[in-house]
């Protein structure tokens, strides 16, 4: 009989206090994600990557490119070295080409399949097959690094399709207001700030699940600051508000806040916003 | 009275018994056929000494005494002339499922010297004579008690013996006052005196109270054992012992060769591993324990032993690699309508059970949990947690039997359900795919039909077929949603042919047919031995819904030879696999070398053959060219029984696993069989039998189970690999009403994978841990301090038990699993249960 996933422990312990730093707290360098334009491609489509974070002068960016990952349960290796590319570039932005000009995809894939099934540089319908299905997600590996030091990995997944039908687009952030204010907002040290999110209905898209059923993208937010404690870590749906307290101690600049909204199939969008400590 | 019919070890001084073994039920007790009177030693007698001498008479299965030990001596010589004497007695035999078979008795032999002897005049017409008929009850329980002496002081008549029902009976008794005397080693003593009258019948009922442990009749020890290590739990004893609240499986875990399974897990692991089956009256069940192992899921109190096979187990078991389990169900109760009611800080259970014919009882039982009312009522509102099902179990038992003549059919219905719906509103730190309504639900179902005939004294057929149904259900959030559902129809058939004084043929069949319905939505994947983690929200959806049938049908046969102090058991099974479809032969092979009486060697070897599971091989997660995992296992023995108590058991054994299933990292294999292991290491047994007030063992196991991930990995630890596991376990009974049990364990610390960083994922913005070498670090040890005491109030038609149980009582915070920042960079200890007190209440009548 199938052995029963037992996650009861994992739940008990979810909600359990902990005393660890929150995750919305940014005090150091931090990669909020990678927004991707297009978030889903085709086989020939030219694809930009930008890695959102808190941004340090001097940071080199190390790519690798993956078309067949193996996954979480073994570190994001990719599958055969001969089908990683490498990029590095000294800002946070990359442009790759997947059509025959650029990385090649496609026939990367055909390649290295037609070397496994011994069809020697050939591609029998069973290799095209084979390479075709693995035309799926295309794995990106962002090394962040100060000088020799690696401070981030970070992985991001860009869907590849068959076909450029019915792509995934990246969501919208309709408003952003602080205190109800779309363009304001202060810091005031042991204060509250309010915040109040919309996203563009349009730009959560419906689709169709593996199951066959249909159903339309959830946005999921994610808060950060470089001061205070959230009330909510994520938040879910269309709209969302969340409060953020600020500790009486607080000084300096401000607060710097970061706004990382995604679409649960790859899509993301991200906002910053500052913060001027009141006078 | 049932009595368990179980070879405790027990001999006499000088047991030359070649009696067949005994299983069953005690349908016949023995009776006293010729009294033999001992002369009275002649010092004694010139000192005006008067003793009694209580023996342990081994009746064999013709009636003789093969032996007589003094149990409780006197001294004065009439030690030697009570055994002398008793050693000529004759009984008539008793009888074990209706077949003559060798038993052991307390017996008590009394030397008077005042009272002359009252001579019966042979014509009874010149002493007018009555009669006394009367039965003899357990107070509180209201058990007939079967083989408990009775006489008649002052007169010359020689003591009776009640039967199977408890009844004696005296034909012949001069008419007047007559004092009757009702003892036995394990009972309080009756002296009473009933007045005689002339041509009637004078009746009387006795409630006699439990002082001991044991039974009035043990069946005698030397069943011939088939399987090198097998243990033998005996039901009566196991509800006293701390930490388990009476639970018969979990008492399993106290035992040598079993490893103390983490909190959170369920599985029984024998040996360093290889999986193991439960079986419930000769029939695979689909779980053996509740969540998380809090109880299992069946009655202890229908269950007559627990037999356990940590290894080299026979040819009738197969399809697991590891060890197993077979709980054996007693006969409901005809001697009346009988029950109890008991709860504790979990749950509350009931039985009932009682004669419906002549020759056929019925026993009905059912338990439901009441801790997700406490749980779900502490957790705070505003934690963002909530429970809207609790961890709830209930299961429930039918068992009806007959017996007719050489014919038992026993019909069993059971099932057991689990279930768990937690709502988290606020997903933690560390995923915000953790939320929603996740779901734990498993049940399952069935009904078993099992005939047994006695064919003749040397053959026995036994049929049972069954039909299980299990539905898993598990959810997680938006991420996860499985629904497992299978349908197996189980038969088995054994014949035991005894073709000669010294060999036993013994063969059958097992088939599991199986129907699984799998459906499977969402991404991640479940943590498998060997992982360092579970990968949630990683990979592609993926949906399929498939539905598969495969037989599993097997063949056995195994041949006991006896050559003198020898018998050998070759065996063999063979399996057909339809899922893999490979067909699998096993030889198994067992010596034992009776060296002494009191000294057994035993060796074993054999090979076994596990199915892999069914996602295994089932697409589009798994692949189909997956394979059987095997295992060869062996074990060397040595047991010694130093008194009709002590034992000691010692084994070392070796279990090598081959063709062991494994993730494969291409993507279009996802599993082989490239995967392998061994285990080995000694384990010792030291246990003191139930006495009048004392039963306990001392079990240590030193082992290690390693694991290699392919052909050039190096070896690593096995997730639940304990070098030292060492259990004490004693109950003494401190009045006949007070009893305190204690319980200490010291376990290795369980492997642990450390996590040296982490990638951050940004597609679902949640932090993927990076692993250390697997398995190379470990939790700090675990040691528990347990105990229990229990209070018997004891009425004359009922009795109350209440019971106070504390875990941890020096509160060892043992290390359970680390828990982690959201970026892994932090983590702190996490621990198992601190000091934990529990009561219970149990009525009985």
């Amino acid at each position: 009989m199938m052995r029963p996933v037992l996650f009861i422990c994992v739940l008990l312990f979810a909600g359990c206090e902990t005393n660890f730093v929150p995750r919305t707290l940014v005090d150091d360098y931090r990669v909020f994600g990678v927004v991707t334009e297009p978030p889903a491609a085709y086989p020939f489509s030219t694809v930009n990557l930008k890695v959102m974070d808190t941004g340090e002068p001097g940071l080199t960016y190390e790519w690798t490119l993956c078309p067949v990952a193996i996954g979480a349960l073994l570190n994001f290796a990719c599958l055969a070295p001969e089908l990683e590319r490498e990029f590095i570039t000294d800002g946070p932005e990359l442009m790759v080409d997947f059509g025959p000009d650029g990385v090649d995809l496609l026939g990367t894939l055909i390649a290295w399949f037609s070397s496994q099934t011994g069809a020697d540089g050939d591609c029998d319908a069973d290799c095209m097959a084979l390479a075709m299905d693995r035309v799926l997600d295309v794995q990106f590996t962002v090394r962040t690094k100060r000088g020799d030091e690696t401070l981030f990995t970070t992985v991001r997944n860009v869907r590849v399709q068959a076909d450029d039908v019915d792509l995934n687009t990246n969501p919208v952030i309709d408003v952003l207001q602080v205190d109800g204010e779309a363009d304001g907002g202060v810091a005031r040290p042991g204060g509250e700030v309010m915040l109040h999110l919309e996203v563009a209905p349009e730009s959560l898209q419906t689709f169709t699940r593996s199951n066959g059923e249909m159903d339309t993208e959830e946005a999921q937010v994610s808060w950060y600051a470089t001061s205070g404690e959230f009330d909510s870590t994520f938040s879910f749906g269309a709209v969302v508000e969340n409060r953020l307290v600020l500790p009486a101690n607080l000084d300096g600049d401000g607060v710097h806040l970061f706004v990382g909204l995604r679409d649960g199939r790859g899509g993301f969008t991200f906002v910053e916003r500052m913060l001027p400590l009141a006078p | 009275m049932p009595l368990a019919a179980h070879a405790q070890g027990e001999t006499a001084d000088d047991t030359t018994s070649e009696t067949p073994p005994a299983t069953g039920v005690l349908t016949r007790a023995p009776t006293l056929k010729s009294f033999v009177k001992a002369p009275y030693p002649p010092a004694a007698e010139e000192a005006r000494i008067e003793a009694n001498v209580e023996l342990l008479l081994t009746i064999d299965a013709d009636g003789s005494v093969s032996a007589a030990a003094v149990t409780r001596g006197a001294g004065h010589g009439f030690d030697e002339a009570a055994v002398a004497a008793a050693r000529q007695f004759r009984f008539t035999p008793a009888e074990i499922d209706g077949v003559p078979a060798a038993v052991q008795i307390q017996f008590r032999y009394g030397f008077t010297l005042e009272k002359k002897t009252v001579v019966v005049p042979p014509k009874p017409k010149a002493i007018p004579m009555g009669r006394l008929s009367g039965q003899l009850r357990e107070r509180g329980t209201r058990t007939r008690l079967a083989g408990i002496e009775v006489r008649l002081a002052t007169l010359d008549l020689d003591p009776v013996f009640t039967d199977a029902k408890g009844q004696f009976r005296f034909d012949a008794v001069p008419v007047g006052d007559v004092t009757i005397v009702v003892s036995d080693g394990n009972y309080e003593t009756i002296e009473d005196v009933e007045t005689i009258a002339e041509n009637q019948e004078t009746e009387v009922v006795y409630y006699l109270g439990r002082e001991g442990f044991g039974d009035a009749v043990t069946v005698v020890a030397r069943r011939p054992k088939k399987e090198v290590t097998r243990r033998t739990v005996e039901i009566r004893e196991i509800r006293l012992i701390p930490g388990t609240n009476g639970d018969a499986l979990r008492v399993v875990q106290n035992l040598p060769g079993v490893a103390r399974t983490p909190f959170g897990r369920t599985e029984l692991i024998f040996r360093g591993g290889g999986n193991s089956a439960a079986y419930l009256n000769q029939q695979l069940i689909p779980l053996p324990f509740h969540f998380g192992g809090i109880r299992s899921t069946v009655a202890s109190a229908l269950i007559d032993s627990i037999e356990v096979y940590p290894g080299n187990f026979s040819a009738e078991f197969g399809r697991v690699n590891g060890g197993v389990v077979d709980i054996s169900l007693r006969s409901p109760r005809v001697d009346g309508w009988h029950g109890y009611a008991e709860a504790d800080l979990f749950d509350a259970g009931a039985l009932v059970e009682g004669p419906v014919s002549t020759h056929s009882g019925v026993a009905v039982a059912f338990r439901r949990s009441y801790v997700d009312a406490i749980l779900a009522n502490a957790i705070p509102e505003d934690s963002g947690f909530q429970l809207s099902t609790a961890p709830r179990y209930l299961d429930g038992q039918v068992l009806w039997e007959t017996k007719i003549n050489q014919h038992r059919v026993r019909a069993l219905a059971y099932g057991s359900s689990d279930e768990f719906v937690a709502v988290l509103s606020e997903p933690p730190d560390t995923s915000p795919l953790i939320r929603g309504r996740s779901r734990l639900g498993i049940k399952w179902a069935g009904a078993q039909l099992e005939w047994r005939w006695q064919l003749s004294d040397d053959v026995t057929h036994t049929a049972n077929v069954a039909w299980v149904s299990s539905k898993v259900d598990v959810e997680f959030g938006e991420n996860v949603d499985l629904d497992f559902l299978f349908n197996q129809l189980l038969v088995r058939e054994r014949i035991d042919w005894r073709l000669g004084k010294d060999t036993v043929l013994r063969f059958g069949q097992d088939v599991d047919g199986r129907e699984s319905n799998i459906k499977a939505f969402g991404k991640g994947s479940r943590r498998r031995e060997g992982d360092s983690g579970a990968a949630l929200g990683d990979g592609e959806e993926v949906f399929s819904e498939t539905t598969q049938y495969d037989c599993f049908p097997a063949l056995w046969t195994d041949l006991e030879t006896k050559f003198g102090p020898i018998t050998i058991i070759p065996g063999a099974r063979v399996d057909l696999f339809e899922q893999t479809d490979e067909w699998l032969f096993q030889p198994r092979f067992t010596a034992r070398w009776e060296v002494s009486k009191d000294i057994d060697l035993k060796a074993g070897v054999g090979l076994y053959a596990e199915p892999p599971e069914a996602d295994e091989t089932t697409l589009p997660q798994g692949n189909p060219a997956v394979n059987a995992e095997t295992a060869l296992h062996t074990t060397l023995g040595y047991e010694h029984r130093f008194t009709s108590l002590l034992k000691v058991d010692f084994n070392v054994f070796y279990k090598e696993f081959d063709d062991l299933v494994r993730r494969n990292p291409d993507p279009d294999i996802r599993f082989d069989n490239e995967a392998d292991g061994r285990a080995y290491g000694a384990e010792i047994l030291l246990e003191h039998a139930p006495s009048k007030r004392f039963f306990g063992w001392l079990a240590y196991t030193i082992q290690r189970s390693e694991r290699r991930d392919g052909p050039d990995a190096q070896w690593r630890l096995f997730d639940v690999d304990q070098t030292h596991n060492l259990i004490g376990v004693g109950t003494y009974r401190i009045t006949p009403e007070w009893s305190l049990g204690a319980r200490w364990r010291y376990v290795t610390g369980t492997p642990r994978t450390p996590i040296v960083g982490s990638i951050y994922g940004a597609d679902i913005d949640q932090y993927y841990p990076v692993y250390g070498e697997l398995n190379s670090a470990r939790n700090t040890d675990f040691h528990q301090l347990d105990l229990r005491m229990d209070w018997d109030f004891v009425y004359q038609l009922w009795r109350l038990t209440v019971y106070v149980d504390v875990r941890n009582v020096y509160n060892r915070a043992n290390a359970s699993n680390l828990r982690y920042s959201y970026d892994f960079s932090q983590s702190e200890q996490g621990f198992e249960i601190p000091i934990f007190p529990s009561f219970g209440v149990r009525g009985e009548f």
